[in-house]
């Protein structure tokens, strides 16, 4: 009887595995409207409309708006990514980025959920003086000139361009768009330790 | 009818290299797929008829892991003939080799010849053979058909340990430990007798590195196919049940343990321990025998197998009542708890006790909770669900084989070992693909599944860790994919500077670059170069500051770096990696040892008039190479 149970329990077990390891393959070659590029100093979204999207720790900025404008990480002394080969043995479905100077350290992670969302994580440990009204900010360049577009539903703003839409999920939405309409800074008060938790949703056309 | 097919097989091998010998000539064996698998082939398993014929004892076991050791002692021989006859290795060792074809042809002919007087073991034998090679074959058509590409080399490895069998053939050293021979081994982690295994592969004939590793890969898994083979027909005794078994076992791609699809040492070590445990039981000679043989071949994977063999003896082979099994069995799950949960609460060897280490490399090693967790169960994928329901049925077992608790056991310290997180903590996943399938195989076959049922299960299972191994290895392919989409660690750009130190003599030069080219001109250049891609990040940084400000001063910088011999002339290789690196401002590559830029096609239109300026006032001439190289002599 007991072996009977087992042999059920083995069964149901290989079809789980099968619809698990379908799922896993499915997901790994599934049309993707986006690529991650982690090489240079910075993690860029590839578009399949031939545009980037580009997150870049040397564009982050302190600023008043007034007297001070500060961008912590233009002077980078260490960076590490986990897209070089060895990190192959420690290869995960994430992209990372660790940046540091003396005093600041900024880690970046983007995590593609699925063939149209990720999500894309920056924490930043800076050391300023706290001021009244100063910010932090990141940027989000885009290759191209765009317009974008608050959404209606809170937090996300949205742009299209050659078949592809962008959407960008902040939870805490705070934010500019520079007078090329390439960039966007999204932005927060400041506080030593400054936190992004966005999602983004990428849909184009195949 | 076995014996007449290997027979058969092997005659049909030997006419087509006649044919080729006196079409081609002898120097078209250096580029014959055919001949380099049959080199293979024949040396890897050249101990196991030493150990069949002459020690007669069982062709897969024991014996014939030890008898890797007529590899050292063949090597010993030549040197001392050298030193007797004044000849240099490099005219000394093609006939060691040669000798060795030789030797394997006259052991197999004799196990099927001698044999046949006394009985047909020899026909039994090979059918069992080829039957464990059969699941290998479909393995072999899968990976290289679907996943890899031709003459790709997909392991960095294989071009650092060249360098050993490189300088032991052309400068006629011999060295017990790699970091005696070449300076790309920064720490000693295994004796040369790994290498000069390798050697007797691809170096000591001269044949094409770049093909050797490619067929390596393709012949490796079919020679480890016959002992898991064997060891599954043991246990079942059942040739389906086991030729699933080692399709299963080959198609379980661990992440920094790579099992079966790269020949290194700690896969040759883990080759070594599956020999070793075809015995039932290691006896205490036998054990000690081969623990040195394991440690000698990798220090540290080598010392955790041999730990596990003596683990099996004191512990596992004492454990008599159905209590102590059962203690046993949950003190196994308590660990993988244990060590799960302290990892998960930060506890990590790299970061509290290996800073030094970590410092030299320029980061952690290890990826951390959630995502170790993530690549530790991508390594089996689904097929974790069957060892959790095999660990449970071992659990509520009546009756409990120690063959199942060591089973279990060595899963376990794998987890245990990866969990404590020393640096490069996933090469303790390795074995985890011979050591589950069996567990699992060894389960389902006491189930005793019906004929029909079984091949259900067979259709079944195959596609689990078929997807999942196809799945795993794209994944780190994608680390060796090129611009243009190869997937190799050799770029076709590189090809040039490779023939150049061909034709061009420059052996006595110290070579000073990026470190992927100083890997590539090490291996296959045979060129000293600083630390190849372990150059060191202070000599790195040194380099791209002389590149960008050349001066005397920073000249003298890069001449005191670290990895740079004192009092050495260094010729410094301009590159695309390096050129684009100035004019691209990407200077990732400084911060991490690892951080290797493969891409090398950034061409070089015009090389810095101050670095002109300052080649020429240390009297050096700028060759131009091609368009990614540049050499300043």
């Amino acid at each position: 009887m007991k072996t009977f149970y087992l042999k059920l329990l083995t069964i149901v077990v290989i079809l789980s595995g099968i619809y698990l390891s379908i799922n896993r393959y499915y997901q790994y070659v599934q049309y993707k409207n986006f690529e991650i590029i982690n090489q240079r100093q910075s993690l860029i979204i590839q578009l399949p409309n031939t545009e980037y999207i580009e997150i870049t720790s040397k564009n982050d900025h302190i600023t008043d708006y007034e007297e001070i404008s500060e961008k912590p990480f233009n002077v980078i002394t260490n960076i590490q990514k986990n897209s070089t080969l060895e990190a192959s043995i420690v290869r995960t479905d994430f992209f990372y980025e660790y940046a540091e100077n003396e005093e600041n350290r900024r880690e970046t992670t983007i995590t593609p959920i699925d063939n149209r969302n990720l999500d894309l994580k920056i924490d930043s440990t800076t050391a300023y003086q706290f001021k009244e009204g100063l910010k932090y900010a990141i940027q989000l360049d885009y290759s191209n000139k765009t317009k974008y577009r608050y959404s209606g539903e809170p937090g996300i703003i949205y742009f299209e361009d050659k078949g592809c839409k962008v959407e960008i999920y902040d939870p805490n939405l705070d934010y500019d768009v520079t007078g090329n309409n390439q960039t966007l800074i999204l932005k927060r008060d400041y506080s030593p330790n400054v936190e992004y938790n966005l999602k983004l949703t990428i849909n184009c056309k195949e | 009818m076995f014996d007449a097919i290997s027979l058969t097989i092997n005659i049909g091998m030997l006419g087509y290299f006649m044919f080729s010998l006196f079409t081609g000539g002898l120097e078209s064996f250096a580029n014959n797929y055919v001949f380099i698998g049959y080199l293979i082939f024949t040396t890897l398993t050249l101990p196991n008829f030493l150990a069949r014929v002459i020690f007669k004892s069982r062709i897969f076991g024991f014996v014939s892991a030890l008898s890797f050791l007529y590899f050292p002692i063949q090597f010993l021989l030549q040197v001392i003939v050298a030193n007797l006859t004044g000849l240099s290795l490099s005219e000394i060792l093609p006939f060691g080799v040669i000798f060795n074809l030789i030797l394997w042809n006259v052991l197999f002919l004799l196990f099927v010849i001698g044999d046949n007087k006394s009985g047909n073991e020899s026909e039994f034998t090979l059918g069992e053979i080829l039957s464990g090679m059969l699941p290998a074959i479909i393995y072999v058509i899968f990976t290289f058909v679907l996943i890899r590409q031709r003459d790709s080399v997909v392991a960095l490895d294989y071009l650092q340990h060249l360098t050993v069998p490189n300088k032991m053939f052309n400068d006629g050293i011999l060295c017990i430990l790699p970091g005696q021979c070449s300076n790309l081994f920064l720490q000693h982690g295994y004796t040369t007798f790994y290498h000069l295994v390798f050697g007797n592969l691809s170096t000591f004939i001269g044949t094409n590195s770049i093909k050797t590793f490619y067929m390596l890969d393709i012949v490796f898994p079919l020679v480890v196919s016959i002992p898991i083979y064997l060891k599954l027909k043991e246990i079942t005794k059942s040739t389906l049940w086991s030729q699933l078994g080692v399709l299963l076992a080959l198609l379980t791609f661990v992440m920094g343990g790579y099992d079966f699809v790269f020949f290194i040492p700690q896969t040759f070590a883990l080759y070594l321990l599956i020999l070793a445990l075809r015995e039932k039981e290691l006896k205490l000679p036998q054990l000690f025998f081969i623990s040195i043989l394991l440690v000698s071949t990798h220090f540290i994977i080598g010392t955790v197998f041999a730990g596990y063999l003596w683990f099996r003896f004191l512990i596992i082979r004492n454990l008599k009542t159905r209590k102590e099994k059962t203690v046993f069995l949950l003190l196994l799950l308590l660990s993988v708890i244990f060590f799960c949960l302290a990892n998960i609460a930060g506890f990590s060897t790299e970061k509290l006790l290996q800073e030094e280490a970590v410092k030299v490399i320029g980061s952690l090693t290890n990826a951390y909770y959630p995502s170790n967790l993530t690549v530790y169960i991508q390594n089996l994928g689904a097929g974790w669900l069957l060892v959790i329901v095999a660990y449970f049925s071992v659990l509520i077992n009546r009756k409990r084989d120690v063959e199942d608790l060591s089973l279990l056991s060595f899963i376990t310290f794998g987890i245990s070992f990866y969990f404590l997180a020393p640096t490069y903590a996933n090469k303790f996943a390795i074995g985890l693909g011979f050591f589950a399938t069996i567990l699992i195989i060894k389960y389902l076959w006491k189930l005793g599944f019906k004929p029909a049922m079984k091949i259900v299960l067979f259709m079944l299972l195959v596609p689990i860790w078929g997807l999942n191994y196809f799945v795993q290895y794209s994944r780190y392919l994608t680390f060796y994919t090129q611009e243009d989409g190869t997937a190799s660690a050799i770029v076709k750009e590189d090809e040039a500077i490779i023939e150049y130190l061909t034709e061009n003599n420059l052996t006595d030069r110290f070579i000073v670059s990026d470190p992927y080219t100083q890997i590539i001109i090490a291996s296959l250049g045979n060129i000293d170069t600083v630390n190849a891609q372990y150059m060191p990040l202070e000599t790195r940084e040194n380099l791209l500051r002389y590149l960008e400000n050349p001066s005397a001063q920073t000249y003298e910088q890069l001449l005191t770096s670290p990895g740079i011999p004192a009092r050495e002339d260094i010729t410094i290789l301009y590159t695309s990696r390096l050129h684009r690196s100035i004019e691209l401002n990407d200077q990732a590559w400084l911060y991490n040892v690892y951080s290797l830029p493969t891409n090398n096609s950034y061409s070089i239109n015009e090389v810095g008039k101050y670095l002109i300026e300052d080649q020429e006032r240390l009297n050096n001439d700028l060759i131009y190479i091609s368009d990614n190289f540049v050499l300043l002599k």
